[in-house]
């Protein structure tokens, strides 16, 4: 069948430098689910010290799935900074890992048809976008948050600072050439980071 | 009695189920759909400065930033009783119709497409948004990214950032834009046309001459004979950012408008014991329980609520799909007005909307006063009181607020589309699983599926889009006997 749209594509936000993108993900209303935006902001501060700020762009959002995939479109590296809900005992702790090893990590699905980002990731490939080939999740242990708040609690205030030298160090690790691998600008896909056989769409 | 539980979203601490109870016959007594709600919004904005509230409101959740702002600005307008210019109002619209074209393409491709394209009975391994990919092949599924992305980038232009847009404040906006912005927005909506056009034609092909899918549309499994509620425009034609709310009878008829303040004549809401939401009815009417005719007080909001309130679509192209889709799907009250009472003929009306959406994207774009620098009129004084109402992609967006003599709120009511559609996606899933579950039979995935359509339609958004990870959605499907104990789960991850 004929596809709905014209062939010729609108050009927007293409460029041939390496692009790494920090996203800090949660909601900055529900307490300790905001502490992605806060580590993001402190990111932020620190770049230009570092001689950063150039190379990095950083980004605040409430979204994810479907929404989150699209802010990594044509973006080579990705670290993303958010809350993870797990047992009271490691409230607090940092983690660093490859999006593969954490495939329920960044859902924020939030209505009946979104998706994971694992799911998202690859209907984006499928949909022929190029998407990050290096994702890393930098995550702060908080309980569940929902009562709305703008502040975080002590303990989970605490960790931020760790998890900034964690991104930074990150961002350091970079090849100051921005050789590094997706930095051609092909249209191809790149390959999804995580098997989606298992995940639910 | 046994039970049947589907859990559409899971969340970490409350998620929304359905519960579907048989009677000892093994057919449907009852069915439940029950809705977390993340409770408190409302309270924490209490004290704040009124002119913080669109941006804080557009942060509540993920999926309909821009419709808050919208209508966060509106109601802050009123509150301080100013007027934005016209080229202020013009800039607002246009951000708001490339919204509605971006929403309203997810909507179709990521949840229409699954159940449409593929097919309702597909196996659920296919029944994605992978498999929507596959079957339309790499361009359309290339222009569904460009689509998205034409959206966003008129948001970004006019509104500040793509999503969490920040330009809207009371009176106006902070930004103009210029003549070479201008001429950008105006070729991706020339762009956005053409691809509504091309879905319009993908649902024609795939759905409209599909003869399974054209007994779903025109059966009676999802129909419901309810109220409707939407935003119309001076002429009554379909409008998303500004007009008069109207409300028409199961027959079409309208029962009046209002706007502002009114909508407390209008609106009362009914609390059941069995779920935190409220169901809101139409006051005048009355509540006579969650079921559908002339005098209960249901409404449905929704494209399909817009498209049976309103006389005609705002722009040419859009109009004459709104003819074909009512000569299609419609039924004839006593005053002859058309009403389309089947739920999935949202997702045509859907289609309809992003076509409008895109047509007034151009029409917003090519107006002489677009590039104008006059798009702020400052504030003097704090009337003290507003209501903001825009059409929110998934119904009446309604912000209410209050405040003291210096712009501190001191009350503040939101009531949005899922909320408006509590009650009728209630009767929707009791229909849909009267219809399908019979003694007897056993429950498929693909009868789910059925039953979830019926939901599905409405694209219902859960508010608090964002939690902590691990977020998962589970389908979990339980049956149960009369003593609670498990006798059939079935579950899709």
């Amino acid at each position: 069948m004929d596809g709905p749209g014209p062939t010729d594509r609108a050009a927007v936000g293409e460029g041939p430098a390496r692009r790494i993108v920090v996203i800090g993900l949660g909601n900055p209303l529900l307490g300790d689910d905001g502490v992605g935006w806060r580590v993001v902001e402190a990111v932020e501060a620190a770049l230009g010290p570092v001689g950063l700020a150039e190379r990095v762009a950083i980004d605040r959002l409430a979204v994810g799935g479907l929404r989150l995939m699209e802010h990594l479109v044509d973006v080579d590296r990705a670290i993303l900074v958010d809350a993870r809900s797990g047992p009271d005992e490691d409230r607090g702790r940092v983690r660093v890992e490859p999006f593969e090893t954490a495939p329920d990590a960044a859902a924020h699905a939030s209505s009946s048809h979104d998706a994971s980002l694992a799911v998202a990731l690859a209907v984006g490939a499928a949909f022929g976008a190029r998407l990050p080939a290096e994702l890393t999740l930098v995550t702060v242990e908080t309980g569940p948050s929902f009562t709305f708040s703008e502040s975080l609690s002590p303990a989970i205030a605490a960790a931020v600072p760790e998890a900034v030298r964690h991104v930074l160090d990150l961002l350091l690790a970079e090849s100051p050439t921005g050789d590094g691998e997706g930095a051609t600008g092909d249209r191809e896909a790149t390959a999804v980071p995580t098997p989606v056989s298992t995940q639910r769409a | 009695m046994t039970r049947i539980t589907i859990d559409p979203v899971t969340r970490l601490e409350g998620h929304a189920r359905i519960e579907i109870l048989l009677d000892e016959a093994g057919d449907v007594a009852r069915t439940y759909f029950q809705v977390p709600e993340l409770r408190g919004f409302e309270r924490f904005c209490i004290g704040r400065p009124v002119e913080e509230m669109p941006i804080l409101t557009n942060r509540i959740c993920g999926v309909c930033p821009e419709a808050h702002h919208m209508a966060s600005a509106k109601a802050a307008d009123a509150v301080y009783g100013l007027v934005p210019p016209r080229p202020a109002r013009l800039l607002r619209e246009l951000l708001y119709s490339a919204f509605y074209f971006a929403d309203h393409t997810t909507h179709f491709y990521a949840l229409g497409g699954p159940d449409f394209i593929i097919g309702p009975e597909a196996p659920a391994a296919e029944r994605n948004l992978l498999g929507v990919a596959a079957k339309v092949g790499p361009a359309v599924a290339g222009n569904v990214l460009e689509a998205r992305r034409a959206g966003h980038r008129v948001i970004e232009l006019i509104g500040g950032r793509k999503v969490h847009p920040v330009s809207a404040i009371p009176g106006g906006l902070t930004k103009s834009i210029s003549e070479a912005e201008r001429s950008e927005v105006e070729g991706l909506g020339r762009w956005a046309v053409e691809f509504a056009q091309g879905t319009l034609q993908l649902f024609e092909e795939a759905v409209l001459a599909e003869p399974a899918y054209r007994d779903l549309l025109l059966g009676d499994a999802y129909a419901d004979r309810t109220h409707y509620l939407g935003l119309v425009d001076e002429a009554g034609r379909v409008a998303f950012y500004d007009g008069q709310v109207r409300v028409v009878d199961p027959d079409g008829r309208p029962l009046g408008n209002f706007s502002g303040l009114e909508y407390r004549d209008w609106i009362a809401e009914r609390v059941e014991p069995w779920t935190y939401l409220k169901f809101p009815y139409l006051r005048p009417v009355g509540w006579r329980g969650l079921v559908d005719g002339s005098d209960s007080g249901v409404y449905c909001v929704g494209p399909l609520g817009r498209l049976n309130v309103a006389d005609g679509m705002a722009t040419p192209l859009a109009q004459a799909e709104f003819e074909r889709y009512h000569a299609t799907l419609g039924s004839r009250g006593p005053d002859g007005r058309s009403v389309v009472h089947n739920r999935l003929g949202m997702h045509w009306a859907r289609l309809i909307e992003l076509l409008q959406a895109a047509e007034r994207m151009v029409e917003l774009a090519t107006d002489p006063e677009v590039t104008s620098p006059d798009v702020r009129v400052v504030a003097e004084a704090v009337a003290g009181e507003g209501v903001g109402i825009v059409e929110a992609p998934r119904g009446t967006l309604i912000h209410h607020y209050r405040t003291d003599e210096r712009g501190l709120l001191t009350n503040v009511n939101l009531i949005v589309g899922t909320t408006h559609n509590y009650a009728p996606i209630c009767l929707s899933v009791e229909r849909a699983a009267r219809s399908l579950i019979h003694a007897g039979s056993p429950v498929t995935d693909g009868l789910l599926n059925r039953i979830e359509m019926a939901f599905r339609a409405y694209d219902p958004c859960f508010g608090c889009a964002t939690h902590a990870l691990p977020g998962r959605m589970p389908l979990e499907v339980t049956v149960r006997d009369v003593a609670g104990a498990i006798v059939q789960v079935a579950r899709r991850d």
